[in-house]
């Protein structure tokens, strides 16, 4: 009986559970247009993709590791720690404002690696650790106060400027995200990471070297989080310390709305992008709409979480679940 | 027929090397009492090392600020306890808090009486707690998904209850009873607390809910195989949590005097969480460890409280609090 009503369904369900995110995000873009004409003028949509660039890029690295069945809850800190470095830095040695907020996000990413598989921790205390961890470094390096960067430098202008009026952080965005989707469909690595989040024992057994991977998964994760403390600094010319405090959680539920299943080994690195818009989206008609608050964003973002993994799970439910402990 | 099980919580390879290692462990002397008094060394440590160098540390001005400080924290630790003890984990706890305490401020200065009030605050929150249990265990959706929802939109749920940001709650009964102490020498707050712990362990200790939680967490399967009634322990453990959550939003609510949702029980979540790994619960859930856990929340607390007195800057604290962390977690881990 179960048998049947699936391969009914599995037109309409394959269709929308291969291209759900992106349906999802249309259909919102044509709600919004018809309450808010202005919503498809290029300039919002610029802005839009302005808004939401940073986190992109840290939804990017956060998409690796929740497909390999982990999760990084210490971004939100690692940008911190990257934009302070940044800010500090960007007066006089501007080449190394860009270098060493980097190196610093791969050397948490490692940290966090070897935590999980070295000590053992799970992966959720451990990036909950580094989280506390890396936002008191923050403070320690700034000081405890803002940091101001250099707004008029090089780099800055650059970051802050459009180019052919798509924002620049925009197209390093959309750069890197074409670069993680090649290397999460066409190389070895992607594929390790696809069969850590799939069944990590059964990786192992099979020869891959789980624990590389994983350091270099987090290593990305810390990185793309630098990335985008560091051209937050230099895009907004001062940094405090508390800077990008709840990025985590937004990165986590882009993922999530891109169709990423937690568990790991289920979804695709081009999904996080629809995620990622829906997000940027959703703040964009609040504000147009004009008598909501940031909190009712936040609760318009919950619930919408709340739909996709509502229908997520439903989806799932129909194809028989592999076995494997509990 | 379906068995209501989701994976509750995202770590794949601890499990199966646990049998293996346990008889390895056990063969090690003295390393089994470390693993399970882990927290009270961590303790004792933490309280000679302030001791030698923080004026004025072992008296009970000192004790008694840091209890009072503790408490939100040790009641929601209470609460993550047996939740993570199932073998989930409840990230919504600060907003719980914002929610109970919202509803509270709403109703009281309506002028419904202050029972009344409370009462509905804890109701409000024990609702939230079912709407977890719910989804995870009829929905099966993970843990942390379904608490991540409840964080995010939480507070922004609290203040359409309150109908504003911030409420003041000064110059109140209310406000006054924040700082009641209990025959003019014990803050209120102790009182709560050692009553909030004394009906856990009791709850822990001897009743059955205990045992199937416990059971759940070990191994979802088997518990629902063996006829335990999955979905209704599992919402009640979430359904505890936010209970205690209530508790300590509406005392908070009552020591600072006002109810801000965007401020109140922040990040509490982090300390109650710090709290339980400090006291050796396991995040794969299966064992609870209520005196650990007690003890690990007021090593949080003291961490703090050195800090101040010793008037490094408060952003230190995390530092500490996340080495603490990691050093238990190690210490205690199974190799």
């Amino acid at each position: 009986m179960k048998t049947t009503t699936t391969a009914k369904n599995t037109g309409a369900a394959s269709l929308i559970q291969s291209r759900g995110p992106l349906v999802a995000f249309l259909v919102l873009c044509a709600v919004a247009t018809i309450f808010f004409p202005t919503f498809l003028a290029p300039v919002n949509l610029a802005n839009i993709l302005r808004q939401v660039s940073l986190i992109g890029l840290i939804s990017i690295g956060m998409t690796f590791v929740i497909l390999s069945g982990g999760i990084d809850l210490s971004v939100g800190s690692t940008a911190a720690v990257a934009a302070v470095l940044a800010a500090r830095l960007s007066g006089e040695f501007p080449t190394a404002a860009a270098v060493i907020p980097i190196l610093a996000g791969l050397c948490i990413g490692a940290v966090n690696a070897l935590l999980i598989t070295r000590v053992k921790i799970p992966p959720f205390i451990a990036t909950l650790a580094m989280m506390l961890g890396a936002r008191g470094l923050a403070f320690v390096l700034s000081g405890g106060v803002p940091v101001g960067a250099d707004r008029y430098g090089r780099f800055s202008q650059i970051v802050k400027s459009d180019i052919l009026g798509i924002p620049c952080v925009g197209i390093i965005f959309i750069l890197a995200l074409g670069v993680a989707i090649i290397v999460a469909k066409h190389t070895s690595f992607g594929r390790s990471v696809y069969a850590i989040g799939g069944n990590e024992e059964a990786a192992r057994m099979m020869g891959l070297n789980a624990n590389r991977s994983k350091l270099l998964i987090y290593m990305i994760c810390g990185g793309c989080a630098a990335a985008a403390g560091m051209l937050h600094a230099l895009r907004i010319g001062s940094v405090r310390p508390g800077a990008a405090e709840g990025w985590e959680l937004t990165a986590i539920a882009a993922v999530v709305i891109g169709g990423t299943s937690l568990t790991g080994g289920i979804g695709k690195m081009g999904h996080t992008l629809y995620g990622v818009l829906i997000l940027g989206a959703i703040p964009n008609i609040i504000n147009k709409q004009g008598t909501l608050t940031t909190l009712d964003n936040d609760v318009i973002t919950g619930i919408l979480l709340l739909a996709v993994i509502l229908l997520q799970s439903r989806m799932t439910n129909q194809v028989p679940s592999a076995g494997g402990a509990a | 027929m379906e068995v209501p099980c989701g994976k509750m919580y995202m770590d794949s390879s601890t499990k199966t090397s646990t049998a293996t290692s346990i008889g390895l462990l056990k063969s090690i002397p003295g390393l089994g009492a470390f693993r399970d008094h882990g927290a009270t060394v961590f303790f004792l440590a933490l309280i000679a090392l302030s001791a030698l160098i923080t004026p004025n540390f072992l008296s009970f001005g000192t004790l008694e600020n840091t209890l009072v400080q503790v408490f939100p924290v040790m009641l929601v630790a209470l609460g993550m306890t047996l939740v993570i003890s199932s073998g989930g984990i409840d990230i919504s706890v600060g907003a719980i808090m914002a929610i109970s305490a919202a509803v509270l401020a709403r109703l009281y200065t309506s002028g419904v009486g202050l029972a009344p009030s409370i009462g509905c605050g804890i109701l409000a929150a024990g609702l939230c707690g079912l709407f977890n249990g719910i989804l995870i265990s009829r929905f099966r959706i993970q843990p942390i998904i379904v608490t991540l929802v409840v964080m995010i939109a939480g507070r922004g749920l609290a203040m359409r209850v309150q109908g504003q940001l911030s409420t003041s709650l000064e110059y109140t009964p209310l406000g006054n009873f924040g700082l009641y102490k209990v025959a003019d020498k014990v803050p209120v707050q102790i009182v709560i607390m050692l009553a909030a712990v004394a009906i856990i362990l009791f709850v822990v200790k001897k009743t059955v809910f205990a045992k199937h939680v416990e059971a759940i967490g070990d191994n979802c399967r088997a518990a629902r195989l063996v006829g335990i009634n999955t979905l209704a322990t599992t919402i009640g453990v979430y359904t505890v949590c936010g209970i205690m959550c209530a508790i300590a939003g509406c005392m908070e609510a009552a020591r600072i005097g006002a109810v801000n949702v965007a401020q109140l029980g922040l990040f509490i979540e982090l300390d109650a969480i710090a709290a339980v790994a400090i006291g050796g619960t396991p995040f794969s859930g299966g064992r609870t460890r209520i005196l650990g856990t007690v003890v690990g929340a007021v090593v949080v607390g003291l961490v703090t409280v050195i800090v101040n007195m010793n008037d490094i800057p408060s952003h230190y604290s995390m530092v500490f609090k996340a080495l603490i962390v990691v050093v238990a977690m190690w210490t205690q881990r199974k190799k």
